[in-house]
């Protein structure tokens, strides 16, 4: 098939002969007798041009000499106008349509996601032709308008647009729904030690509990604000306060311990039935308690519980100056429930105040502590 | 009508009558090559014949070699044959 060869077609009598004295000098291919009096063969294309002569020198009509093989189909094919003019045309429809972009594929998302990639990316491709897309501003504007890609690559595979994905692996301090860092108490700044999210406050300033002290966000190079969860060590001098009122005289009345229940069942205010024990306390104070006994609102019945407690009154006169110290300390005492052991205690004092028959200790205690919570 | 092929056949033992009849090939001392069968003949030189057969091609190689007779399905080979291979 590879090699030029001539196709010859003989007419004649006693072609053996003259086959013969060709096969001395010319190997002959693919011989066969189509009639008793024709008969077809091949050579190979080189001895071709002598091959007419020395054929009719033996005889032999010729009747046919035609060569194929790889050269003449060449040959052949540019001699074939409509055929040249249908491979160019193919050509350059090929050529046209392989410059445009005919589906987008996106890889490595959830499906969610490269459907959502594969419908913006649609959306903003201002054409089809592949000379107009660039990948570059392709792979910017995706990752820009996508929180979950964290990287992308664009590129085109024969008409296609491959978008490949890299999710972001948010970290644990990323995200969102975060709330700011707000103080815990009132207090003056004196050291700030921001971790991450945008400082509200800065050393000096006298916070109130509930005032933004970290922002839970970032802002990078690019102006992009990124969710974080506010972390910062903020320290502050705070002023615990507790307070004591003393009465040099005063009454004071409590539970001996001793009490009496009395139950009611009750139907829409009528009593159904009532258990009321003797009540011989000379001084006592009760409590009710009501409760739904059924849940039919047919019958809504009620249990009513009447306790009644003893107690006892005492006149107690104390002198301030005998308990003095005791006082102060129970003021302390209520200004350090606010605090943590951690905290460091930095001052401490109290303030005494008098007037109709009591006394008033006001027990401030300055701690360092931190209020970033 | 007699037919030597025929009755050479019938002398085999062992193997179908009807297999043996794809084409037969008769060397005559090396001198004249006898072929019924052939399926066209594809190289014809004076030290070299090729012929196709039913599954097959036939190269025989000699020396001088001339087609003495050459129809449809025989031919006739006339010249020194030094070997018939069968591929």
């Amino acid at each position: 098939m590879l090699k030029n060869r001539t196709k010859i077609k003989v007419k004649g009598l006693n072609q053996e002969r003259a086959i013969n004295n060709l096969s001395k000098t010319i190997r002959i291919y693919n011989f066969s007798r189509k009639e008793h009096n024709i008969s077809e063969f091949e050579v190979d294309y080189n001895n071709s041009k002598h091959i007419k002569k020395m054929l009719e020198g033996q005889g032999l009509e010729v009747v046919s000499l035609k060569s194929r093989g790889p050269a003449f189909f060449i040959r052949d094919f540019f001699k074939r106008g409509g055929l040249i003019a249908g491979v160019i045309f193919v050509l350059i429809f090929y050529i046209l349509q392989y410059s445009f972009i005919l589906k987008i594929e996106v890889w490595g998302g959830e499906a969610s996601q490269c459907n959502l990639v594969k419908n913006f990316i649609e959306d903003n491709l201002d054409s089809k032709l592949k000379h107009n897309i660039s990948t570059e501003e392709l792979e910017i504007l995706v990752r820009n308008n996508f929180d979950f890609v964290s990287s992308v690559s664009v590129a085109f595979v024969g008409q296609s647009i491959v978008v490949n994905l890299n999710p972001s692996l948010l970290p644990d301090e990323m995200g969102t729904g975060f709330s700011p860092l707000v103080s815990e108490y009132d207090g003056m700044i004196t050291e700030i030690n921001l971790i991450q999210g945008t400082l509200n406050c800065s050393v000096g300033d006298i916070v109130q509990k509930g005032d933004v002290l970290v922002y839970p966000y970032v802002t990078d190079s690019s102006g992009k604000v990124y969710e974080v969860e506010p972390k910062a060590d903020i320290t502050a001098q705070v002023w615990l306060s507790g307070q004591e009122i003393h009465y040099d005289y005063r009454i004071l009345t409590y539970r001996t311990g001793k009490s009496k229940v009395q139950s009611q069942v009750l139907l829409g205010g009528l009593v159904i039935y009532s258990k009321t024990p003797d009540i011989l306390f000379e001084d006592y104070e009760c409590e009710v308690y009501t409760k739904q006994l059924t849940k039919n609102l047919l019958l809504p019945f009620k249990l009513k519980k009447t306790i009644y407690y003893e107690i006892e009154t005492e006149e107690i006169i104390e002198p301030f100056e005998e308990v003095k110290e005791e006082i102060i300390s129970k003021a302390r005492q209520k200004a350090l429930i606010f605090s943590d052991k951690n905290d460091i205690i930095i001052d401490e004092k109290y303030t005494l105040s008098e007037g109709g028959g009591c006394h008033i200790v006001d027990y401030v205690v300055t701690v360092s502590k931190n209020i970033g919570g | 009508m007699f037919n030597f092929f025929n009755e050479i056949k019938n002398k085999a033992s062992g193997i179908d009558y009807n297999l043996l009849n794809e084409y037969n090939i008769i060397n005559l001392s090396g001198k004249l090559l006898y072929v019924e069968g052939h399926q066209g003949v594809t190289i014809i030189n004076s030290d070299m014949v090729a012929f196709k057969i039913k599954k097959g091609r036939v190269v025989v190689e000699g020396k001088e070699l001339v087609l003495s007779e050459l129809t449809s399905n025989t031919l006739l080979l006339q010249g020194v044959i030094i070997k018939v291979e069968i591929f």
